[in-house]
């Protein structure tokens, strides 16, 4: 399992921010996120935002699937992680620790950078 | 130019579009590929313009805002959305405020309005302090949903939805994802969807000053 490209748009306050990032399945089994945490939010979510008719909904998801030899990618608008009941301030430059959970891989620590906002979006 | 079947959808329900009826919907949120039309804009334009809504609303210093008189004679963005929003809201105001930085364009020449679409949560004082992480210029106006709801009916938007709320008490709100401007004349002008890229709001913003063709 190769997690890559984790990053957090600085958030605007410390109610809650979002992490985006890839998840490779090299492996030849499928295998799922289960659930994320970081010593940084009190509650880590798994969203999905769609958006139908120029409206964009959120709604939870319980797991993301990833299937063998396939990858899925958490960006904005799409998948994302939810980090609610952030500890501090999180500013651009920052990086933190978040914790993966895979069905499959087990636990896998990532390093997430905390980004301009711009950046999740191509520049 | 022919536009991408996904950008046609994210905008299926909005002004550009408003006799559609049969609903389409996408998860591609992401409008990095928004090309340049052949108009030499990249927002998309509206096919029949729709007055500013009649709104008057507080503002985040707690004075009482109405929108068409605050905004008449300048061109305006106007956005509704949420504060506790992690994905998109935060996204779309911080692309548009550096790119008014790096534009040189300041809040006195475009107003920028943001309305809560979930002024149960957002008040003035908390709207305040999220959007001077932006720019302090932005304007932040909540009050009563139902007069919130009634202007997004007049631009031919949905109601806004709201999810349940979960064990801690926090919900989501459903909301439209672009950033709609209008012109001068306080008429709607041109869309922008949410992963309009900087570089591209750095080439309208002139145009929307200008005013331009619509």
């Amino acid at each position: 399992m190769q997690v890559t490209d984790a990053r957090t748009p600085a958030p605007p306050t410390t109610n809650v921010a979002a992490a985006y990032l890839t998840i490779a399945n090299s492996g030849g089994e499928p295998d799922s996120l289960l659930g994320a945490s970081t010593a940084l939010a009190a509650t880590v979510e798994m969203h999905e935002s769609s958006t139908t008719d120029g409206m964009v909904q959120m709604r939870p998801v319980p797991v993301i699937d990833i299937p063998p030899g396939g990858s899925v990618t958490l960006e904005p608008g799409g998948l994302h992680l939810m980090l609610m009941g952030l500890a501090g301030e999180l500013k651009e430059g920052d990086e933190y620790t978040l914790t993966l959970e895979f069905e499959v891989a087990g636990t896998i620590q990532v390093q997430v950078q905390v980004v301009s906002p711009t950046e999740v979006v191509g520049g | 130019m022919n536009r991408p079947a996904a950008m046609v959808s994210l905008l299926s329900g909005l002004v550009v579009f408003a006799t559609a009826c049969s609903p389409v919907s996408s998860t591609a949120g992401l409008a990095g590929d928004l090309p340049l039309g052949e108009d030499g804009w990249y927002g998309l334009a509206v096919a029949r313009p729709l007055a500013m809504p009649d709104l008057v609303l507080t503002d985040t210093t707690g004075e009482t805002y109405d929108v068409r008189r605050e905004t008449a004679g300048r061109p305006t963005l106007l956005f509704f959305g949420y504060a506790s929003c992690p994905d998109i809201c935060p996204v779309h105001l911080a692309v548009l405020a550096q790119a008014m930085e790096q534009a040189g364009v300041g809040t006195n020449e475009i107003e920028v309005v943001f309305v809560s679409a979930d002024p149960a949560r957002d008040t003035p004082e908390s709207m305040g302090s999220y959007l001077a992480a932006f720019d302090p210029g932005f304007v932040g106006l909540s009050g009563d949903i139902e007069l919130v709801t009634a202007a997004m009916r007049a631009l031919e938007l949905p109601e806004p939805t709201y999810t349940e709320p979960d064990e801690d008490g926090y919900y989501t709100v459903g909301h439209p994802s672009t950033i709609i401007a209008f012109d001068r004349e306080g008429m709607t002008h041109r869309l922008y969807p949410f992963g309009t890229r900087r570089a591209q709001w750095v080439h309208d913003l002139p145009l929307l000053i200008e005013g331009g063709d619509r």
